[in-house]
């Protein structure tokens, strides 16, 4: 093993911390504000229909088109222009579903900062793999 | 039953799940997917895009304190994430090829196997760290103060190879199992890479929200992800994963473990089962 300063060995501590700062900063903003999207778009739902509150629903009614999602960013754009709750919660999920994604981002641009050649190329290999996934699967 | 109640009710459970999720590395859809197809009716096909998003809220809801206190090793995590990301997109191609029967059987024969080796915990050689050139490398060792035991725990890294094997198979059959990384890979670092228990459920929760990532976008396109089953799973889900965050620091690493050997064990006989049915 190769022997390091212990200026560069400072360098790293301070680096490390800043980076474990960044990423906790992220989540729970990211968290936070889903969290808040999520509650709302629910408060909306049920104060647009009341009937939710009391009216029984058959069996299996979250498969019902009535309570479906809108499935795509243009219309959960869309449905949230018309404050519909639902398109509040689906938001606020896409939200959710990105927090991981900008993680690695955030990652990738730390570390080429830093000039962390070895996790630059990791991180960067983790956002490759999961874009190709998702248009694989 | 009202939306209300219904509601109200996968809010309870989503609380549940994101504690035991957060304290144990695990993404909670070992409790999100029978309580919502079992015991609320729901089409099973929405309540696995349900448990998706359990397992991006528990891993987002935790990690956000796991990261802060040093018990998520970053580095390690994004080590391990990039192998068992690629064990994913591989397990997809394996699907057609491999006999989802016996991979059951093997894997109840595997899990039962951890499970006994977990109850015993890691070999007193195996805590004395072997010197990994490749760990010192990629600066992987880790240490962080531990409020249960009153100390700083430092801790050195080895069978970095292994690690990385281990995950790229979690990543290749959790799709064919549908069983998520965690059970896996908790194991995997504490028993096979000298990480202390509260810091390998905590890396593993840091990890899952990646890997559950690119699957939910497919199945939020899909319509697989709805509204009112979703909303109470991730706003009980993030909230049980707050509180379990906290408590991971303060509980006992023997505890922990042990819960995790019932998890273990539960999961080789549900394996067992579909294998002979």
């Amino acid at each position: 093993m190769t022997t390091v300063s212990p200026s560069e060995l400072a360098r790293r501590d301070e680096d490390a911390a800043r980076l474990e700062e960044r990423i906790s900063n992220l989540l729970r903003l990211g968290v936070a504000a889903s969290l808040a999207l999520v509650v709302t778009g629910t408060f909306v739902s049920f104060v647009r229909h009341p009937e939710y509150l009391v009216v029984p629903q058959p069996p299996g009614w979250p498969s019902s088109p009535a309570f479906a999602s809108a499935s795509t960013v243009s219309g959960v754009v869309a449905g949230v222009r018309q404050l519909q709750g639902r398109a509040i919660v689906d938001l606020g999920l896409l939200l959710l579903i990105a927090i991981p994604v900008v993680r690695v981002l955030l990652a990738i641009v730390e570390y080429f900062r830093q000039g962390d050649w070895a996790y630059v190329c990791l991180t960067t290999l983790v956002l490759a793999v999961l874009i190709l996934s998702f248009y694989a699967g | 039953m009202t939306p209300l109640a219904f509601t109200l009710c996968t809010l309870a459970v989503a609380i549940g799940a994101g504690v035991f999720g957060a304290l144990l590395g695990l993404g909670g859809g070992i409790i999100v997917i029978p309580a919502l197809t079992l015991g609320l009716g729901v089409d099973i096909r929405l309540a696995i895009g349900a448990s998706i998003v359990s397992v991006i809220a528990t891993s987002s809801g935790a990690a956000a304190s796991y990261v802060r206190a040093h018990l998520a090793n970053m580095r390690l995590g994004m080590l391990l994430e990039a192998s068992t990301t690629i064990g994913a997109l591989s397990g997809a191609t394996l699907a057609g090829i491999l006999s989802p029967r016996w991979l059951y059987l093997v894997f109840a024969v595997v899990m039962a196997y951890t499970a006994v080796e977990m109850l015993r915990g890691p070999q007193e050689e195996r805590l004395q760290a072997r010197p990994d050139p490749m760990a010192d490398y990629l600066r992987l060792h880790g240490s962080y103060f531990d409020p249960a035991a009153g100390k700083q725990v430092v801790y050195r890294v080895s069978g970095t190879k292994f690690g990385l094997g281990v995950s790229f198979l979690a990543g290749a059959v959790s799709g064919l199992l549908g069983i998520g990384g965690g059970p896996i890979k908790v194991p995997a670092m504490h028993l096979g890479m000298g990480v202390p228990m509260k810091a390998a459920t905590a890396t593993s929760n840091f990890m899952i929200g990646v890997t559950a990532a690119a699957s939910a976008g497919v199945y939020f396109s899909r319509g697989e992800i709805v509204p009112f089953v979703a909303a109470p799973v991730a706003a009980g889900v993030l909230t049980g994963a707050l509180i379990g965050s906290r408590l991971l620091g303060r509980l006992h690493s023997r505890r922990i473990r042990m819960l995790f050997v019932l998890v273990l064990a539960y999961i080789s006989v549900q394996m067992f089962w579909r294998g002979t049915h």
